[in-house]
């Protein structure tokens, strides 16, 4: 009941003082007023958190496959490399807390079922030669039962029941009596199988007893976690088994399915939707003000980012090397664009070690500042709001309605932005959030809107130094780095993307809760990133589920 | 609705459109007289729905008998046919009285559907409400001559922008719903759309292998419907309401083209890619489906999006006053009233690309009409500012002659309705227009003080 008891105070506290109304009736809060727990170190010797937190843990819609798993399942299932989930339309995964994965928007409208239909039909036309039963003429041939239920076993990720292998004899039956041989039954049988709901749906049924999942679903929420693809072989051995809520069984399995390259469309995955680094796919600055901002930088950029969360991960890293460690991600080409001095061997990206800090972590993350400029210049806004949205989840609020807009005389030369910003902040409606966001940009300003990095901006010298609205002062990326690993909130928000993303659903309050023990254990027990993925992986959160959603 | 038969409509073509009326009577005795042939032609909607508002200082015009809207110019010479609203509200995309982040999401989200899209929270699905297009289209699709698509919906390019959050891009992606939960994706890849016209199945044999595919997956999924949760259960009902619909496209794409209407024998559209280097093209294309889809009667209802309702792209091909190419983005330009000759720019642009649209409706005859005649076709945008995200005053243009229910000669070319008068009435006098039975209301206002949830969101049916 302490959580109860410390929100309603911190509710109270902000009301009497902290929250400002600001004149348009609109009500902005400082981003760092959220309630927190003020028992989290005495239940910090236990990772079962659940209970501490008195919350439950929580219920998962029906998660469709998104395009990315599709492609993927397709490969581990038929071995088929052709990614026809490249052909469906766009948009087709609506995008949910900021990741395409979200149970609540993966919608099966008619675009999304034609497509699933088309695709259906072009793979079993490609069905290779493993899955057919040459010379052999009726559907009842072992050959064929067993080819067919060890598909229908794997793609449904589950033991089936002879009525479902019924089912697709019948479709054999079908194609023979039409005159047509068993290896086209065969197809027409794949075809069901892919449009199954049991294959298309990641299927987590109510219990009789209890919110346990079963072996077999907590086999496929860890592979669609970690390999955005189905369980292999070795794993759906370990479900039958019974194992895998053994914690050492599925810790075992999660550590190797880490270790295996597959884990690197994971790793790419939820680091270019965290870090909002997907959208340099079709982002384009003005070529006439940035000549030097090539196709093949943009593209190295992006692997940049993706690929230092990858070993951050991978190798087990602490958290707080996510903003200050000394080491980044390069290729020649990054090297040479950064103008750095370090070597770099091969045309592979290497672990660097950086010595000056400007290039350091996230914040020096060239992909990072491209995707939050403009095509002709940068925006203190919108690097301030990544900041706090993706470091500290604290997404400031949209600006209120009637906003005094940048006035000519605010763009008069001579004025970096930064100056331009102090006088839109001059209005009282504007001030208590852009307080918030604006110094955090101001820091970052030496890095332009293609990331080189700068002395001057419209003319007139950067002025990086600023201070969170919780008061820390810092003075350019480097120290507001320091500033942001040792707020609490960096690794409870990035336990909260990694959860979000694990869990395909936004997190809950009670979730928050169970998620900072987490993070305050593995803290105090000096694990790392991938420590923090086998804690929420082990938790109630990854191996429960309530039967229904909750009224809401 | 009287039908318009094909016979008729095939004499039409080969008698030409050249045809006087007093032929028709002889040929269709007196009764001709009283059939207005405009009237019982099919009627097609088309909705072109504009991102980021408009820089409506220069939308209306200041004095409507000078005409002189810059953004509009463009339209000069359709200016016989088509009126502009002024006046409109979509109250139920303002979410400010609720301190959520209503913006962009509530623009688009809520324009068709007149309903406050519902923010996301965890366990909860995005939910607004069927949208006014796919109404029409329901009808349709359930009436004796329903067509091969009951409804297309189109989208000039494929970037993805800005997360919309609160109101996720599901909201900002797609102005059509045919359920609560379900947006429909706006269609990019025209090239995939334009071969889906015209793909049946190959075989009459392999639409039967097809049917009996979907029929046993219907069988499993109806088994494996009954033990999920309620909650899954929705999105299953989604799936299988869907396989349902595919079987049923199955027949009906094989049924013969409608070319005694004027369909093409060699149907062609421009070669294009939905990525932001071919946007011009690509748009082009979409308004070549649009058409296209009318002219074979493939749908009578087609909404296309300009771009995803926060497009931040650029225009390149465009140039401002100052003859440099139009760069910056266009949602971050329309907060900028710096920026404010560059967005007039892209707005101006929009609209000559719509009065190509219309150049094409009218080229295609109907018997002695044109497809726009027989036509309504809307631009609209979800914001009136997108500066300061405002959603009364939203610009609304109506074309065409809704197959007689407008004669745009006799109707004022400007109408100032007055202030906030709800956006769902429009709506409602569009439904009037294209339904045997439209509804009696449409929307439902969320009234922001907590109360009067449920209550219609119109106010009354717009007459035009």
């Amino acid at each position: 009941m302490s959580f109860k008891l410390k929100s309603n105070m911190t509710f109270l506290t902000v009301l009497s003082g902290v929250m400002l109304l600001t004149s348009c009736g609109r009500i902005c809060l400082p981003f760092f007023s959220n309630c927190h727990r003020d028992d989290a170190e005495s239940n910090a010797n236990s990772d079962d958190a659940l209970s501490k937190c008195r919350g439950n843990p929580g219920w998962s819609a029906i998660r469709r496959l998104n395009k990315t798993e599709y492609n993927n399942t397709i490969r581990d299932l038929l071995g088929d490399n052709t990614n026809p989930a490249d052909q469906f339309s766009a948009n087709s995964d609506g995008i949910n807390n900021g990741f395409d994965n979200n149970g609540e928007s993966l919608a099966v409208g008619p675009s999304q079922v034609n497509d699933f239909f088309t695709a259906a039909q072009e793979v079993s036309l490609n069905l290779q030669e493993q899955f057919t039963c040459p010379g052999v003429t009726s559907a009842r041939d072992t050959c064929v039962l067993k080819t067919l239920a060890k598909l229908a076993m794997k793609a449904y990720r589950r033991p089936i029941g002879d009525s479902e292998v019924a089912d697709l004899v019948k479709l054999v039956d079908l194609a023979l009596a039409n005159g047509e041989s068993v290896e086209y039954g065969i197809k027409i049988a794949v075809q069901r199988i892919l449009m199954s709901p049991d294959f298309l749906f990641r299927v987590e049924l109510p219990k009789d007893n209890g919110i346990e999942l079963t072996d077999f679903e907590l086999a496929s929420r860890l592979s669609y976690f970690l390999w955005n693809s189905m369980p292999d072989d070795d794993l759906l051995n370990a479900a039958a088994t019974g194992s895998l809520h053994n914690p050492e069984e599925l810790t075992r399995q999660t550590l190797r399915l880490l270790n295996d390259p597959k884990a690197a469309d994971f790793t790419a995955d939820f680091a270019e939707q965290w870090l909002e680094t997907r959208r340099l796919k079709s982002t384009s600055p003005d070529a006439t003000i940035f000549p030097g901002f090539t196709k093949e930088v943009n593209i190295s950029m992006q692997t940049q980012a993706t690929s230092f969360f990858d070993v951050i991960l991978r190798e087990n890293l602490a958290i707080r090397s996510l903003v200050t460690g000394t080491f980044t991600m390069l290729n020649p080409v990054l090297a040479n664009y950064y103008k750095t001095t370090v070597p770099t061997q091969g045309d592979s990206f290497q672990k660097v070690q950086v010595s000056d800090g400007t290039r350091r972590g996230v914040l020096g993350l060239g992909a990072f500042h491209v995707s939050t400029s403009n095509p002709d210049g940068t925006s203190l806004v919108k690097r301030g709001k990544w900041v706090l949205k993706n470091l500290l989840c604290k997404s400031p609020p949209p600006p209120p309605p009637n906003i005094p807009p940048l006035t000519a005389q605010s763009h008069a030369p001579g004025l970096a932005q930064r100056k331009r910003m102090e006088m839109h902040r001059a209005d009282p409606s504007c001030s208590s959030c852009h307080a918030n966001m604006d110094p955090i940009g101001a820091s970052l300003e030496n890095f332009d809107a293609v990331s080189v990095w700068r002395h001057q901006d419209n003319g007139a010298d950067i002025d990086v130094s600023g201070k969170l609205v919780t008061g820390e002062p810092f003075n350019g990326p480097e120290e507001l780095a320091a500033v942001i690993q040792n707020r609490p909130e960096f690794p409870e928000c990035f336990a909260e993307k990694i959860a979000t993303y694990a869990l395909g659903r936004g997190m809950r309050e009670t979730d928050k809760c169970v998620l900072n023990d987490m993070v305050a254990l593995n803290q105090k027990q000096e694990g790392g990133a991938r420590d923090l993925v086998l804690r929420i992986v082990n938790s109630s959160l990854f191996t429960k589920r309530l039967p229904d959603r909750e009224d809401k | 609705m009287i039908q318009f038969s094909k016979s008729r409509r095939a004499f039409l073509k080969g008698a030409g459109s050249c045809i006087a009326l007093p032929f028709l009577e002889s040929i269709f005795g007196a009764e001709a007289r009283s059939v207005d042939l405009i009237g019982s032609a099919p009627r097609r909607l088309c909705i072109i729905y504009g991102a980021n508002g408009v820089y409506h200082p220069d939308w209306y015009p200041t004095d409507g008998s000078n005409w002189n809207s810059k953004i509009l110019a463009p339209m000069q010479r359709h200016s016989s046919n088509y009126t502009l609203l002024k006046g409109l509200y979509n109250r139920n995309a303002d979410y400010r009285a609720v301190s959520l982040r209503g913006g962009h999401g509530g623009a688009s989200g809520a324009y068709l559907t007149a309903i406050r899209p519902r923010p996301i929270l965890p366990g909860v699905f995005p939910q607004v409400g069927m949208s006014m297009d796919q109404i029409i289209a329901a009808e349709i699709a359930a009436s004796h001559n329903a067509t091969r698509i009951p409804s297309l919906q189109l989208m000039g390019r494929t970037g993805f922008d800005i997360d919309t959050e609160e109101l996720p891009p599901v909201y900002t992606n797609s102005i059509s719903w045919s359920s609560p939960t379900t947006s429909l994706i706006m269609e990019t890849n025209c090239r995939k759309t334009f071969n889906s016209f015209f793909a049946g199945q190959k075989t009459p044999q392999q639409r039967m292998y097809s049917k009996s595919v979907l029929d046993s997956v219907l069988e499993s999924g109806n088994r494996l419907r009954n033990q999920v949760s309620r909650a899954d259960q929705m999105r299953l009902d989604e799936y299988l309401t869907n396989i349902r619909a595919l079987e049923v496209k199955l027949d009906v794409l094989d049924q013969p083209l409608y070319q005694e209407a004027g369909c093409p024998l060699n149907p062609k559209i421009t070669n294009s890619s939905p990525d932001d280097d071919h946007y011009q093209e690509n748009l082009k294309a979409v308004f070549e489906l649009a058409a296209l889809a009318f002219q074979c009667d493939l749908t009578r209802v087609v909404t296309i999006m300009l771009s995803n309702e926060v497009s931040n792209m650029n225009y390149p091909f465009l140039n401002d006053s100052l003859g440099r190419p139009i760069m910056g983005g266009h949602h971050s330009m329309t907060h900028d009233t710096e920026s404010a000759d560059r967005v007039i720019q892209i707005n101006k642009w929009e609209m000559s690309q719509v009065a190509k649209f219309l150049d094409q409706m009218t080229s295609i005859k109907e018997g002695s009409r044109t497809l726009l005649d027989n036509s309504l076709v809307v631009f609209g945008t979800g914001m009136r500012d997108s500066q300061t995200h405002q959603y009364d005053n939203l610009p609304f243009l109506l074309a065409g002659g809704g197959g007689g229910r407008i004669d745009q000669s006799k109707i004022a070319r400007f109408r100032d309705l007055g202030q906030e008068v709800p956006l769902s009435n429009a709506w409602l006098g569009i439904m009037d227009m294209m339904m045997d039975s439209p509804p009696k209301t449409f929307g439902q206002y969320w009234d922001p003080s907590g109360g009067n949830i449920g209550r219609p969101d119109s106010t009354g049916i717009l007459t035009f």
